[in-house]
């Protein structure tokens, strides 16, 4: 139980008394949230150096985006980061829009921002539900789990699906939100902030679990920034960098929160950052609700959005329309754009090039994670293997947006 | 802000700078190879741009398209300053595909610069660790040229035997000449 | 800007510390729903699967269905813009001609490989007739081998009723030559 020291200092392996141990962690075992590879040189139950391999969820994204319409991307965007989907397809929609320069009605603008804070919070849930886990409270998670059991089902109702949400399109979203969507959201919201509250309790003052989180897998700021950390990672050593307050996008200028900050850059600062942005996600939800304006859920433009079902069964016009955007795909101007959003682990970018026919020229994801785990073994270096298990939740791997 | 920026380079670096252009509220700046990292460290250090934040570098390959073949792509930004900019360096085919390694500006280079190797077959120059990424070690060619094929299939790295070699060849534990002598059997029944 | 550490506490008190304090609050909070559960129901999520289900709500995306037209036939006319926009490439048709001429196409053969489908939905919204939907409100059942997911025609279509989309039906003379 005891608090490992966690001096920095470059480590000589070689002037270790004994032949330091190798060990392999991974890529599947229980502790690892992903599947990724460690390997570790230990002295005693001292980690002294670590290598990371990644790799093994690489599914191609970026080449799968090259052969697929603008439109299919959706599908597979949903999947970079799976815990947060919606933030995913709001991130790269934005990235289209933003290219073609499409204005997106504001009653789109205010159900995607709903739809990806819900995303967020279930994100946070899972985080903090599967460290306090991985340390030993399985009745935590479960609570957890159970908390985001009530906010997949809302992903549910609007969209159809939980994970696999497909949600948004160019232009605005595939439908409006169902009838009663509104008080279901406000009553799941308070019903999963009342299990959050006996999580809470079981969990954050808790002596082992304090312990274990206290003072691990420090980064200082300096670091922080020069590895491109993002998100709550960064967060977490005290810099008040949140891409919806710095560079607001979609429509989070009119809403109020705030953004919490750690002081140590520790695993207990990261778990409270969660924690607490799982309430301002809440504020924020709350305020879009009751600020909600009527009008239509996708933007009007022919170039993105297909015809009403009615005069596409009727008019020869939009007939021809409707088969133009589902045979040729969205045409998208010739042009290039990087554009980003905070996700739930921080910035998530989209670097996307045209060449004006209906397929991505280029599409590239700058996943939050990517930069992140690079650093993975700076935090983990001098302390001990038990460690790995927070340090590596803390961070929020998700192999999805990582390997890509 | 962002403009500003473009404006210092090109006064700054006169013939380094090839061309800058504001695309839809991006701004880039198209440089030459040899002036790259001096330019990193320049934004990195200059009180007025302080570009702390390293966020993203890839590459965009026109094949035929275009000479040269490949855009190498740099996003860089300012969490301070709240500014962010876009460095290209136009690299050709072949021994031209390399860019100098900006690793020591910003260390978060590392990974993606991994991955422009790995992907790309564009050669980072003086990175401390230049190894495939995301691919396994045997893997041919560079998966996002587009000259490779999208259904194009390599030959799975062929499963290891099963380790009970190693142990007969260390008979000194008896736990472990045990262990090996229980997956030998397991290993047969399968 | 909220200070986390300012917000939750920083150090352990010494109560806290004392490890005793916390884990009985944590052990009360367990017992309470345990009782809670085991004397009531009234309060549990969980469901005693299969014996009670949950109903998809009513977007799910479930299996698809191929409509029929009013006299039984396929309404489906074989346009392909489900089987173009469909990203996980599963959608196959084979188109036929049919013999009423205001009809022209029909699918000879429509098979859908579910094992392959994302169930992203956009198949039913590139569909300019309303032949094909997702509503089912049923996921795929598990199958011996992969060969049981490929459905054909026949199946969707016992999925699938009669449409109720008024088409093609403004104007009364419609289709008439
Ligand atoms: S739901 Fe999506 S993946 Fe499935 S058949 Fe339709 S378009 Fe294809
Ligand atoms: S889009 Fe509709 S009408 Fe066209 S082939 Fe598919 S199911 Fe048939």
């Amino acid at each position: 139980m005891a608090t490992p020291e966690t001096a920095r200092d470059p480590l000589d392996v070689d002037d270790l008394p004994m032949e330091p141990m190798v060990l392999k962690m991974g890529p599947s075992h229980p502790t690892m949230h992903g599947v990724i590879e460690l390997t570790l040189r230990l002295d005693g139950e001292t980690v002294r150096a670590a290598d990371v391999e990644i790799g093994y969820l690489h599914r191609g994204f970026e080449k799968m985006g090259e052969v697929s319409t603008w439109n299919q991307v959706f599908a597979y965007a949903d999947r970079l980061n799976y815990n947060s989907p919606m933030l995913n397809e709001l991130g790269y929609a934005m990235a289209v829009e933003k290219l073609m320069g499409v204005d997106v009605p504001e009653r789109a603008q205010f159900l995607r921002v709903i739809a990806s804070e819900i995303s967020r919070i279930c994100d946070h849930l899972t985080c903090v539900g599967a460290g306090a886990m991985e340390l030993g409270a399985f009745t935590a998670f479960l609570y957890a789990v159970k908390a985001r059991e009530f906010l997949y089902e809302l992903l549910e109702k609007i969209s159809g699906h939980r994970l696999t949400v497909n949600y948004m399109r160019v232009g605005g979203v595939w439908l409006d939100m169902p009838d009663g969507w509104d008080g279901a959201v406000r009553q799941a919201l308070t019903d999963a902030a009342g299990v959050m509250r006996e999580f809470h309790k079981l969990v954050t003052r808790h002596r082992i679990f304090f312990d274990r989180m206290e003072g691990v897998g420090i980064i200082s700021q300096e670091d922080a920034l020069a590895w491109g950390f993002t998100g709550p990672c960064l967060r977490s050593t005290g810099i008040d960098y949140d891409i919806r307050k710095a560079h607001p996008y979609s429509c989070y200028d009119r809403f109020d929160f705030d953004i919490p900050v750690g002081d140590k850059g520790d695993n207990y600062d990261r778990y409270l950052i969660r924690l607490e942005e799982i309430e301002q996600s809440r504020r924020i939800i709350e305020q879009a609700f009751d600020r909600m304006p009527g009008g239509p859920v996708v933007s009007s433009d022919p170039r993105v959005a297909l015809p009403e079902k009615g005069p596409v069964y009727n008019t020869i016009e939009s007939m021809m329309n409707h088969f133009k955007l589902v045979y040729d795909g969205i045409r998208v101007p010739p042009g290039a754009v990087y554009s980003f959003s905070e996700a739930a682990n921080g910035e998530l970018g989209f670097y996307i090039v045209a060449d004006g026919t209906g397929k991505p020229y280029r599409v590239r994801v700058r996943g939050p994670v990517f930069a992140i785990m690079q650093a993975l073994p700076q935090m983990l270096i001098g302390g001990m293997i038990a460690d790995i298990v927070p340090t590596f939740d803390g961070i929020n791997m998700i192999a999805g947006e990582l390997d890509r | 802000m962002s403009q500003a920026i473009l404006e210092r380079l090109k006064e700054r670096y006169e013939d380094g700078v090839v061309e800058t252009a504001t695309e839809r509220g991006d701004d880039c700046a198209v440089l030459k190879r040899e002036i790259l990292v001096d330019v990193c460290r320049f934004l990195k250090d200059d009180a007025d741009f302080a570009m702390n934040l390293f966020v993203d570098v890839t590459a965009v390959d026109w094949l035929d398209r275009r000479t040269p073949r490949f855009d190498v792509v740099f996003q860089l930004k300012s969490i301070t300053k709240r500014h962010r900019v876009t460095l290209k360096v136009r690299v050709d085919d072949g021994d031209d595909a390399w860019v100098p390694s900006v690793t020591g500006v910003w260390r978060g280079a590392d990974w993606f610069e991994r991955e422009l190797w790995d992907m790309f077959g564009v050669r980072v120059d003086g990175h401390p660790n230049l190894r495939r990424i995301l691919m396994w070690d045997g893997f041919e060619g560079h998966p996002l040229r587009k000259d490779y094929p999208v259904a194009g299939r390599q030959p799975l790295v062929p499963l290891r035997k099963s380790e009970v070699h190693v142990f007969e060849n260390n008979p000194v534990d008896p736990f472990v000449v045990g262990l090996g002598v229980v997956r030998e059997k397991s290993d047969g029944d399968a | 800007m909220i200070r986390v550490r300012e917000k939750y506490g920083d150090r352990m008190t010494a109560l806290e510390s004392s490890y005793l304090t916390e884990t009985l609050k944590g052990l009360s909070i367990t017992l309470r729903h345990f009782l809670e559960n085991t004397l009531t129901r009234k309060n549990t999520v969980t469901l005693n699967y299969p014996e009670e289900k949950k109903p998809y709500p009513e977007r799910f995306r479930g299996l698809h269905r191929l409509m029929k037209r009013d006299d039984g036939q396929v309404r489906c006319v074989a346009c392909m813009c489900c089987a173009t926009v469909c990203p996980a490439h599963c959608i196959k048709i084979e188109a036929g001609e049919h013999d009423d001429h205001r009809i022209e196409k029909f699918p000879i053969e429509f098979s859908i490989d579910w094992l392959r489908c994302v169930y992203c939905g956009l198949c039913v919204d590139a569909c300019p007739c309303d032949a094909i939907r997702m509503d089912t409100g049923e996921h795929p059942k598990p199958q011996i081998d992969r060969n049981g997911f490929l459905t054909t025609k026949i199946d969707l279509m016992k999925l699938g009723g009669p449409s109720v989309a008024v088409q093609g039906g403004v104007r009364p003379d419609n289709g008439e030559g």
